[in-house]
């Protein structure tokens, strides 16, 4: 198991600059039976920060203590020792419920009542005005494809209609802090990667997010740091960087190459490192299921199927995206905008030890997407608007990065340790400089 | 095309022209009614002085057409004519001899004729017909103004349909109340909680939480079923009742079980409504994305509360004024010995029927008990300490120190007391054969200018109480000089109306009862004694749609006070348990009057004097639960509505205070283990 360091992660800690959000110290909880026996730790000691603006994952197996540590923060639960504090409050302090947003890991919610009324109740909670509440239970309704089903009760709806009506209520306050509590439970490939982008989305507006799941891959794309429980304690705590990369491997995607030249690297390597290093392992990179369960779907909405389900659904809601009255617009514009995280391509990639990895082509299932695509034009547009800041681009590429290309820009690939930049210039016959700085990565769901 | 006829109608009552074009349709037809049925009325009125100029003469007609002009100087100016204007049949009388017992009887029937003027006057005053004119105008506003005009436009049509169906069958008479009940009690349910919902509509926790009860008492089908239940029952019950019957019987037989039917199942709906919605929410854990919201303790209980109270608040007006308008039917049908309302077949004006209906039943009267017994205290405490003197000496034991001579007289002391003046208090409503009793009853000076009669109710009890046996009993009054001879089956309540005049200066009647016919100097065999409340005496005070609203008052304060206790329970136990307690409390506080009389003849000691602790520690229980729930218990707003008796608004005043302080007390010891419950860990488990 990789032990975490002790480092932060660049971009988080220049987005957070506030306080903490959530302080636990040494946070414990144990379940008493009637006799008041001990019957069973869940939470044992454990410490952790989650800091202003950042995505913060919680990961665990089933039982790891990752709900009861949330229903401890909520208030749901007193510890039984060690605490922990909201916004510097206690949980139970009513005041900050104003600025959070909680989807349990179920969706608990009025059978009774439709999705409209269900939206009402939990705004009416809030003091929301009425015209502030119907525009943001429209939007919310849009944005999760309900809104065909937004007059039918909750009791006949899906699990995942159900679902998506619970994010919905998470959402209606534009809260601060969200906790997301196995998010994507129920939901299908579209919702899920609806759901990823919405987080990634609020992390990009400032919003701190903590997200509990035990579905790696959904955290590993959305996420600033995250904390590994296993059986109540904490067994690591860190970036997704520091926690995954391997650091004695290096890949390298070019295009597709044939057996001749593979051996001609191979012999490179060899000769370079006296025999040490080699070429690993060569292969063509895959298109994910998730990148090709979207390409189907967005088909088959371009053909206009129908469907009695949910349906995908609109673009993220505009509050959540920005100020009602539009304040932040003014302060996106100037204000340093984080890259946009490598979560949102479908990339292909082979790892290997110094080796470079046949690449046969590059697709991006993301593109596909419409629900992402906003997302995919916001992060472009934010590299723009970095570029023209720091004055980093050539025009050349700010057009590249400003089209819609079914391979989006992803996040720069930070320098690998270990290649010689002097070896890749010979191997593509001193091509281009600086192109470990601007030529996209993708990542190998 | 259904469904586009539907949206067309639905987008007509929304329209806010149709709105108000159809607000002023319904006020100028409500005016219309009024105006026609005073002009109606009014008509029918000349017709009934007539008739009564046949039977009294001019003289008394005109003091009927003085009263008639202002209702309010009725009472007091009847009085003082009453005296002045003699009735023909008087008058003759006094010259036929100008005895004492010709004036009796001239003033007897002068009595009389003021009563039926004033039952006259009421029959025919409009202030009811008003009423219940505004409350029909208001329902239908109200059903206008939330857009559900047309849909109770089409409701009405259907209803009519269902009537035309029926009087094809030949079954009109019989199912005409039950349909008209039907959709009648169901639209005003409707509209009452659509008018709830919208008052309820504020952007806060408080009334979220309140208007979310009111949905789901409407969409949960086990509120559902109770609130059916409780319209048809309502509607079914007026055809169980036997024409058959005399009309004050029949009346007093909807009362009762009308109103304690529908309060009992509205009781227990909000019972068992109040403890789900609270303890539901915890088990099903919707209560966890309630209370992560800013939502404070205080505003979690008081909505759940106050959605109770909304809901119990439509559904006791329903059953209110269903029972009300259903009274007032009953009311305007003949009574027995009538061909019509208010019309003897021969004979008398008012046959006696009619006149209890209209003295006795749809009446609000006040209730006066006998003055205690005029004992001594110094003679009082003599033979205290003569009896107790008398025990020591059965029950020293040889070798008793003085200390424990002195505690066991202590002890004594206050059994012998609380033993002594319920015997003194018992014998004093016996009455041994041959031998008289003299009560007073006093605080009467409001009733001595009343255009009503004095209601005397008593009952008496002997041996075994068999209900063959008949015995005489003698009432006289002493300073008026009259008597009456009753025979009086045992143990049942018997009625004697008096007039007014027997009250005195002072505003006492006194009372003296023979146990046997005095006349004829024939005792009855076995003495006989009043039970507790076995002598009471009335007088009518305030009216009686004043008096139903009162009383309607109390059953939704009780309704509050179940409400808070199932809430609040619930806020800690689970679903079962809290159900039983609440249900517990609910019974001991109805049945703590029941429980009073009870004590009264529960015996804590053997008759040699020894304690019976089981039966001791039962009484103190018994007696605590009393103490406690002896204000709500006392409301009793059923038995009132059906003897007519008046509740004050003192009375309504401190019974409300008591119970709202009760509800504080359980509100916040439900706010405080509220706040310490671990939400996430469920008491069902």
């Amino acid at each position: 198991m990789q032990q975490a360091k002790a480092t932060t992660d660049p971009q988080s800690s220049q987005r957070s600059g506030g306080p903490p959000v959530v302080v636990a110290q040494q946070l414990s909880r144990v379940f008493k039976d009637f006799w008041m026996r001990d019957h069973a730790r869940a939470v044992n000691s454990v410490s952790f920060e989650i800091r202003e603006r950042e995505i913060f994952g919680l990961l665990g197996p089933n039982g790891s203590g990752k709900s009861t540590t949330i229903k401890m923060i909520l208030g749901l639960l007193r510890p039984t020792g060690g605490r922990v504090s909201v916004f510097g409050k206690l949980p139970t302090d009513v005041a900050i419920k104003r600025r959070i947003g909680y989807l349990p890991e179920e969706s608990y919610l009025y059978p009774f009542l439709n999705a409209r009324e269900t939206l009402d109740y939990y705004a009416k909670l809030f003091e929301l005005e009425y015209k502030t509440r119907q525009r943001r239970i429209d939007e919310l309704l849009d944005m999760l494809g309900m809104t065909g089903a937004q007059y039918r009760p909750v009791r006949e709806y899906s699990k995942g209609m159900q679902r998506r009506l619970g994010i919905a209520q998470a959402l209606i306050n534009d809260p601060d802090f969200l906790i997301l509590d196995e998010p994507t439970t129920g939901l299908d490939p579209i919702g899920t990667r609806q759901i990823k982008d919405l987080i990634i989305e609020l992390g990009r507006r400032g919003k701190t997010v903590l997200l509990s799941s035990h579905l790696l891959a959904d955290v590993e794309d959305c996420v600033d740091r995250l904390v590994i429980l296993y059986g109540g304690v904490k067994r690591a705590e860190g970036t997704c960087d520091e926690l995954l990369e391997a650091q004695d491997k290096t890949t390298i995607e070019s295009d597709a190459l044939d057996e001749q030249t593979v051996a001609e690297i191979d012999r490179v390597i060899r000769t370079r490192s006296s025999g040490d290093n080699a070429v690993r392992r060569v292969s063509k990179p895959r298109q994910s299921l998730e990148a090709l369960f979207l390409d189907i779907v967005d088909k088959a909405k371009s053909e206009q199927v129908a469907t009695s389900g949910a349906t995908s659904g609109g673009t993220t809601a505009s509050f959540l995206r920005s100020d009602e009255d539009g304040s932040a617009l003014i302060s996106k514009l100037t204000a340093y905008e984080p890259i946009v995280r490598g979560s949102t391509s479908s990339v292909s990639s082979v790892s290997s030890v110094s080796s470079v990895s046949s690449v046969s082509s590059v697709s991006s299932t993301s593109s596909s997407v419409p629900s992402s695509a906003p997302a995919k034009a916001a992060g472009s547009e934010t590299q723009l608007i970095e570029a023209l800041v720091k004055g980093e681009k050539t025009i050349e590429s700010q057009a590249k990065a400003m089209q819609p290309a079914p391979t989006p820009p992803s996040a720069p690939m930070p320098k690998q340790q270990g290649v010689d930049d002097s070896m890749i210039s010979s191997l593509l016959g001193g091509g281009s400089a600086g192109h470990d700085a601007s030529s996209p990565s993708e990542k190998q769901r | 095309m259904i469904g586009r006829i539907w949206s067309i109608i639905e987008r007509t009552q929304h329209s806010r022209l149709f709105k108000i074009i159809a607000s002023c349709v319904i006020v100028a037809v409500a005016l219309a009614m009024l105006i026609i049925y005073s002009v109606a009325s009014a008509k029918a009125r000349t017709q009934m002085i007539e008739q009564f100029r046949t039977e009294f003469g001019d003289a008394a007609v005109q003091e009927v057409l003085n009263n008639q002009a202002s209702n309010d100087q009725a009472s007091g100016d009847a009085a003082t004519n009453a005296n002045s204007a003699s009735s023909p049949r008087a008058m003759s009388q006094a010259q036929d001899g100008d005895s004492d017992e010709a004036r009796r009887a001239g003033q007897e029937v002068d009595e009389g004729a003021r009563v039926i003027r004033s039952i006259i006057a009421a029959q025919y005053n409009t202030s009811s017909i008003a009423i219940a004119i505004g409350l029909g105008t208001l329902l239908c506003l109200t059903v206008i103004w939330v857009s559900m005009g047309l849909t109770y436009l089409l409701l009405a049509v259907g209803c009519a349909l269902m009537l035309g169906i029926a009087a094809l069958s030949g079954s009109l008479k019989s199912l005409a109340p039950f349909i008209v009940g039907i959709f009648a009690l169901t639209g005003s349910f409707s509209a009452l909680m659509r008018l709830m919902m919208v008052a309820l509509s504020w952007s806060s926790p408080v009334f979220s939480i309140a208007r979310n009860v009111l949905q789901e008492a409407i969409r949960m089908k086990v509120s559902l079923i109770f609130i059916v239940a409780m319209i048809f029952g309502l509607a079914v019950l007026p055809m169980l009742l036997s024409d058959d019957q005399p009309l004050r019987y029949r009346i007093q037989s909807f009362l009762q079980y009308g109103t304690s039917g529908t309060f009992g199942l509205i009781a227990i709906l909000i019972v068992l409504f109040s403890v789900m919605t609270v303890a539901s929410e915890q088990r099903d854990k919707q209560i966890w994305q309630t209370v992560t919201k800013p939502v404070a303790a205080w505003q979690y209980v008081l909505g759940k509360w106050l959605g109770m109270a909304a809901l119990s608040a439509s559904l006791l007006g329903v059953s209110a004024s269903g029972i009300f308008v259903f009274t007032e039917y009953l009311r305007h049908q003949p009574a027995q010995g009538e061909t019509s309302a208010f019309r003897a077949s021969q004979g008398a004006m008012l046959t006696e029927d009619r006149f209890m209906v209209e003295t006795q039943v749809l009446s609000s009267r006040r209730t006066i008990a006998p003055d205690p017994a005029p004992w001594n205290p110094k003679q009082l405490n003599e033979e205290i300490e003569k009896k107790i003197q008398v025990e020591l000496d059965s029950m020293q034991v040889p070798g008793d120190t003085p200390e424990q001579l002195a505690a066991n007289k202590d002890a004594a002391r206050e059994r012998i007391r609380s033993d002594l003046l319920k015997g003194l208090s018992m014998s004093y409503r016996t009455i041994l054969p041959a031998d008289n009793r003299i009560y007073t009853f006093s605080g009467l000076s409001d009733a001595k200018n009343s255009d009503r009669p004095l209601i005397f109710r008593y009952k008496i009890q002997s041996g075994s109480n068999m209900p063959d046996q008949l015995y005489k009993v003698t009432i006289a009054f002493p300073g008026v000089g009259q008597a009456k001879v009753e025979d009086v089956p045992l143990d049942q309540i018997k009625v004697l109306e008096l007039n007014a005049g027997l009250i005195n200066e002072r505003g006492e009647v006194i009372m003296q009862i023979f146990n046997g016919d005095a006349s004829t100097q024939t005792p009855n065999p076995r003495a006989f004694t009043f039970p507790s409340e076995g002598l009471k005496l009335s007088y009518a005070s305030s009216s009686y749609q004043a008096n139903y609203m009162r009383l309607m008052f109390v059953l939704w304060i009780k309704l509050l006070f179940l409400a808070m206790v199932g809430v609040c329970a619930a806020t800690f136990l689970s679903f079962p348990v809290a159900a039983i307690v609440s249900f517990a409390i609910f019974w001991a506080a109805e049945g703590a009057k029941s429980l009073a009389s009870a004590l009264e003849t529960y015996e804590t000691t053997t008759l040699q004097g020894q304690t019976i602790w089981f039966n001791t520690a039962v009484a103190k229980i018994a007696e605590l639960i009393s103490s406690i729930f002896s204000v709500y218990s006392n409301l009793r707003p059923t038995g009132r509505l059906v003897e007519g008796e008046y509740l004050g608004w003192g009375s309504l005043a401190s019974g409300t205070i008591v119970v709202s302080i009760w509800c504080l007390v359980l509100f916040a010891a439900g706010v405080l283990i509220f706040r310490r419950r671990e939400l996430a860990i469920y008491s069902g488990h």
